[in-house]
């Protein structure tokens, strides 16, 4: 690739573990002829290729940034090895023969919960929070990132001023939705 | 749904599957028996789902801007290494087509043109103008003949690529030693030594000139020599003349009655056998680009390559066929216009002939 040289695996992974966003640029295009080879091999197009890469780096960020990750084998072929399952998957999803898997059921965070609310109107509460608030809060719930690297990045004391920023944030998004829904409609 | 802040991170660490033991159990209690916990713990993963979904949009933005630039282009390493060795390929090829041109046509660039017309000048120094050697001749080197090298054992040492002043004060020592009359006088004139020195000066100058330019290789003269060639003629009886001239084992297959000859006419044929000074002969020694092994002869000019110049040769003439003796070892040489390899005498009567 023209412009990065190549890093090695435990180089992205601590990058990652600091929060870097541009090391999932970095694997994007450090894979993307690879994935996009094999996608375009099994039935995919080039629309394909990008959703299936920004999804499997996505999912490597959120893998390496959990505690008891380890990674046993080449960042590259733990990253193809993703990005074959979601594609294997977006196949079984367009050829109809979508398996059923038991236990989504029974999570509580089904769509079926959902139905009568619009998922995308509290995406657009999220995204209109003050951006400390939205940074914290996917921080934590989505990057997986430790309380005490959340204060780092965003220059709070420690760790408990975290946590007690979190719930503030939290419960004050939590009633702009309610403000929007009634609370049958989040059940 | 007024959740306390205990209760949200209690909350938080069920839905998160960090929530073990007791305190796993008592919340599942409850759960099952509080209405009110339960629509907060839905409430509450409705909009983590939402924070998830949010932050996953703008991670994809984030990754779609930076990658938006279809310009970039993705080399594999395999790709890389594949580049890099055409790479290195051509660039051979290159390289070696300049070192080694397949002709002077139009290939060549200006400046080798010029220094090969250079070197032709060179040459015509070298060369009589009654020579019989076409200008060409030089310019089809033995680099074509690099396939073939011929076996001539200990014949050649390695050659002076530089003539000197001191080797041609050599060549006038050699003439001296194979001069037998009142010839020598006029072959050490033909002896271009100065000729010599002053085309190797103009090779020198030519090649200072285009040092900066690609130097294409060639054969390089080393010496001119002349020498004596003596007609070896024979009155033998028929058998005998026929066993000469024919280098072939029928001849040794004929009748000893035949073959056997009177003492007397022996002597006699001995006596006209005595070799007498016919001509000269004007040899050059090359050093060949390629290490090539061979002669060239068209009658007047024997071009020897890969032989060395120090070798004290004899030249002999029978039946109008020439023979040169190398360090003990007689040789055929053959008219020609090609590179020819040294064809070794094996009739043992012909040799017995030159030998005498």
């Amino acid at each position: 690739m023209f412009g990065i040289g190549e890093k090695a695996d435990h180089t992205v992974l601590e990058k990652i573990n600091q929060g870097d966003e541009q090391m999932l640029i970095y694997m994007y295009k450090q894979h993307y002829t690879m994935v996009k080879n094999f996608i375009l091999k099994n039935s995919g197009d080039e629309d394909a290729v990008d959703d299936i890469l920004q999804d499997t780096v996505i999912a490597v960020w959120k893998n390496a940034n959990k505690t008891n990750f380890l990674l046993r084998s080449k960042l590259s072929t733990y990253i193809m090895a993703i990005a074959k399952n979601l594609w294997y998957k977006e196949l079984k999803k367009k050829t109809k023969f979508k398996l059923v898997d038991e236990t989504q059921k029974m999570d509580l965070g089904s769509e079926e919960m959902n139905l009568n609310m619009d998922q995308s109107i509290i995406i657009k509460m999220v995204q209109e929070m003050d951006e400390t608030c939205r940074r914290l809060l996917s921080y934590f719930y989505f990057d997986g990132f430790s309380t005490k690297l959340i204060a780092d990045k965003l220059n709070f004391a420690n760790a408990d001023t975290v946590k007690s920023k979190k719930y503030q944030c939290f419960k004050k998004l939590q009633s702009s939705v309610l403000n929007k829904y009634k609370k049958e409609d989040l059940i | 749904m007024n959740v306390d802040e205990k209760t949200y991170h209690i909350i938080n660490a069920y839905l998160s599957g960090t929530l073990q033991g007791r305190g796993l159990d008592k919340f599942k209690a409850d759960l099952k028996n509080n209405t009110e916990i339960r629509e907060a713990v839905a409430a509450q993963q409705s909009i983590i789902q939402a924070i998830e979904t949010a932050r996953d949009k703008e991670l994809k933005d984030f990754i779609s801007k930076s990658t938006s630039n279809k310009g970039v282009i993705t080399i594999s390493p395999k790709w890389r290494v594949a580049m890099a060795s055409a790479a290195a390929i051509v660039l051979l090829a290159v390289v070696f087509l300049k070192l080694n041109p397949l002709g002077t046509n139009d290939s060549s660039t200006p400046t080798e043109i010029a220094s090969i017309n250079q070197l032709e000048n060179a040459e015509d120094l070298l060369l009589p103008i009654d020579s019989v050697m076409q200008k060409d001749d030089s310019l089809a080197d033995t680099q074509t003949l690099a396939i073939v090298t011929p076996q001539v054992p200990k014949l050649i040492e390695e050659p002076a690529l530089e003539v000197t002043e001191d080797a041609s004060v050599e060549q006038d020592e050699e003439i001296e030693e194979v001069d037998n009359d009142g010839i020598e006088d006029d072959l050490n004139a033909e002896i271009a030594s100065d000729t010599v020195t002053t085309a190797n000066e103009l090779i020198s100058s030519t090649s200072k000139d285009t040092k900066t330019d690609i130097v294409v290789l060639g054969d390089k003269l080393l010496t001119t020599k002349s020498y004596p060639v003596f007609a070896v003629a024979l009155d033998l009886n028929p058998s005998r003349a026929e066993s000469l001239i024919e280098v072939q084992p029928e001849a040794t297959r004929l009748s000893r009655k035949e073959r056997k000859v009177p003492e007397q006419a022996e002597d006699e044929a001995a006596a006209k056998a005595k070799p007498q000074l016919s001509r000269a002969i004007k040899v050059q020694y090359w050093n060949s680009v390629v290490n090539y092994i061979g002669y060239q002869y068209n009658g007047a000019l024997l071009k020897l390559y890969g032989i060395d110049q120090n070798q004290v040769l004899e030249f002999k003439e029978l039946d109008n066929r020439l023979y040169v003796r190398i360090g003990g070892t007689h040789f055929y040489l053959e008219r020609n216009q090609n590179h020819k390899r040294l064809a070794e005498v094996s009739n043992p009567t012909l040799l017995k002939v030159l030998n005498e």
